[in-house]
């Protein structure tokens, strides 16, 4: 999967109407709440078949950061 | 993992009541910061719409006997013919006797019909289902009523947004039936209590006691404020969402395939597959990693009345497939999971089972106030004495 793929689906993720950019820092998305973590944990899970604990998307501080949890699978 | 198939046990007829009071996301702003756009937010993220509350005074049991009445007078079962009562659920009338004796008495049982408690939360439908297949395959019960409910929305701490959003009542009623024919149902169960804390009430009971008027416990009764400012009290409900999914994630879908395969089946030989309807978000995620098609996976019953704890299996087969359940012969996958950690399923046939649909529950006029029921006990205690 592409960058810009995973951009429009991680906002489609948190149900965000503006566009977001890896550079992002996700403390400072409205929508970076419990909900879209799990929501994020379930699209790591069924789309990439990689099964990480919540705690390891609450760790993170920008939208890179999530991506470099994919192992290379959005590039 | 517990592994069990039956041969002769069969649903013959199902019951649910929710209380009429009904509460929605809109009501309740201030678990979303006062933010019309977060509820609409949450409503298509987890599907939480609207939940029903019970009342003041009004238990689980007797959500259940309504449920039971329903079917009971609904399916014109002679009641001296049921020979065990099961009652499931977080929320028993008393620490002492059992709630089943109790309903076995409003319920105008039989003397020598069996009655006890199990204490079950997400997984208590298909525990209840498993413990009265095995009564009935063991030939020790012709007719058994299964009673799966929870009361306790209005007990979850209003401050909490976590927790009190959430949860709705619900009492249900299921004849189990000895059937001369062939009716094959299949059972998986599996418990890890490394991760009971996750959900939780910490205090209230034996391993921590808090009377109210113990003076040494009087600093375990104020609020613990987390880092998001959300306050938690000792003797209500804790839950940490993230390890709950995380659990879930993990174990419910290799536990369903395990449980088709024992069964020797695949998820296309499944009508229905019905998930403890914990939010929207959860049951998507579980059905579609055990490759399930998402159209046999409801997840409105949720929506409509919050998450319903041990009832919400019962409620989902009433609201989305009474017609279904009434009038044709569905194989449907029932699968809970949570508090314990506790995960349970059964895949059962429903052919032509009495089905009450979802009714509203008809609150008794002479509920006793906790003043009255007071008086009845220091009138009771007087007596004693004399």
């Amino acid at each position: 999967m592409t960058i810009d793929n995973f951009l429009t689906e991680f906002q489609d993720l948190l149900q965000r109407d503006e566009s977001v950019s890896p550079y992002d820092i996700l403390e400072e998305l409205e929508e970076w709440d419990s909900m879209s973590m799990m929501a994020c944990m379930a699209w790591f899970d069924v789309k990439l078949g990689i099964t990480l604990p919540y705690k390891a998307f609450a760790q993170q501080n920008t939208i890179q950061d999530i991506i470099d949890l994919a192992q290379g699978q959005i590039a | 993992m517990a592994f069990s198939t039956f041969s002769h046990a069969r649903i013959s007829g199902i019951s649910v009541v929710v209380p009429k009071r009904e509460i929605r996301l809109e009501d309740e702003l201030q678990y979303f910061g006062g933010s019309l756009k977060k509820v609409e937010r949450a409503k298509n993220m987890i599907g939480l719409a609207c939940r029903r509350v019970a009342d003041e005074g009004v238990t689980a049991a007797d959500l259940c006997q309504q449920a039971a009445e329903n079917l009971c007078n609904g399916m014109g079962i002679e009641r001296s013919s049921i020979d065990a009562l099961i009652f499931i659920s977080q929320g028993p009338d008393h620490a002492i006797p059992a709630t089943a004796c109790i309903l076995q008495h409003k319920l105008d049982l039989s003397r020598s019909c069996a009655a006890f408690d199990v204490n079950q939360g997400c997984t208590a439908y298909t525990y209840g289902l498993w413990l009265g297949s095995s009564l009935l395959e063991s030939s020790a019960c012709k007719r058994i009523l299964l009673l799966v409910g929870e009361a306790g929305a209005r007990h979850c701490n209003p401050a909490n947004r976590i927790i009190a959003p959430i949860f709705g009542d619900c009492g249900s009623a299921t004849l189990l039936e000895y059937s001369e024919n062939t009716v094959q149902s299949w059972f998986a169960l599996g418990t890890d209590g490394s991760g009971a804390e996750a959900l939780m009430v910490p205090a209230g009971h034996a391993r921590f006691p808090l009377p109210a008027d113990g003076a040494e416990y009087s600093a375990f009764t104020k609020p613990i404020v987390d880092g998001s400012n959300n306050p938690w009290y000792l003797n209500s409900t804790y839950m940490d969402g993230g390890a709950i999914f995380n659990f879930t994630l993990s174990v419910v879908p290799e536990h369903l395939k395990s449980l088709l395969e024992y069964a020797k089946i695949t998820s296309d030989d499944i009508d229905w597959l019905i998930l403890h309807q914990a939010n929207k978000q959860i049951v998507q995620a579980v059905a579609t990693k055990s490759g399930f098609d998402l159209r046999k996976a409801p997840t409105e019953t949720v929506s409509k009345y919050g998450n319903q704890s041990g009832a919400s299996l019962p409620s989902a087969i009433c609201d989305q497939l009474h017609e279904i359940v009434r009038n044709q012969s569905a194989k449907v996958l029932l699968s809970g999971y949570g508090v314990g950690l506790s995960w349970a399923s059964a895949i059962v046939t429903l052919d032509h089972a009495w089905c009450s649909g979802i009714r509203d529950f008809e609150t008794q006029k002479n509920l006793p106030t906790p003043k009255e029921l007071e008086r009845y006990w220091r009138n009771k205690f007087m007596q004693s004495d004399e």
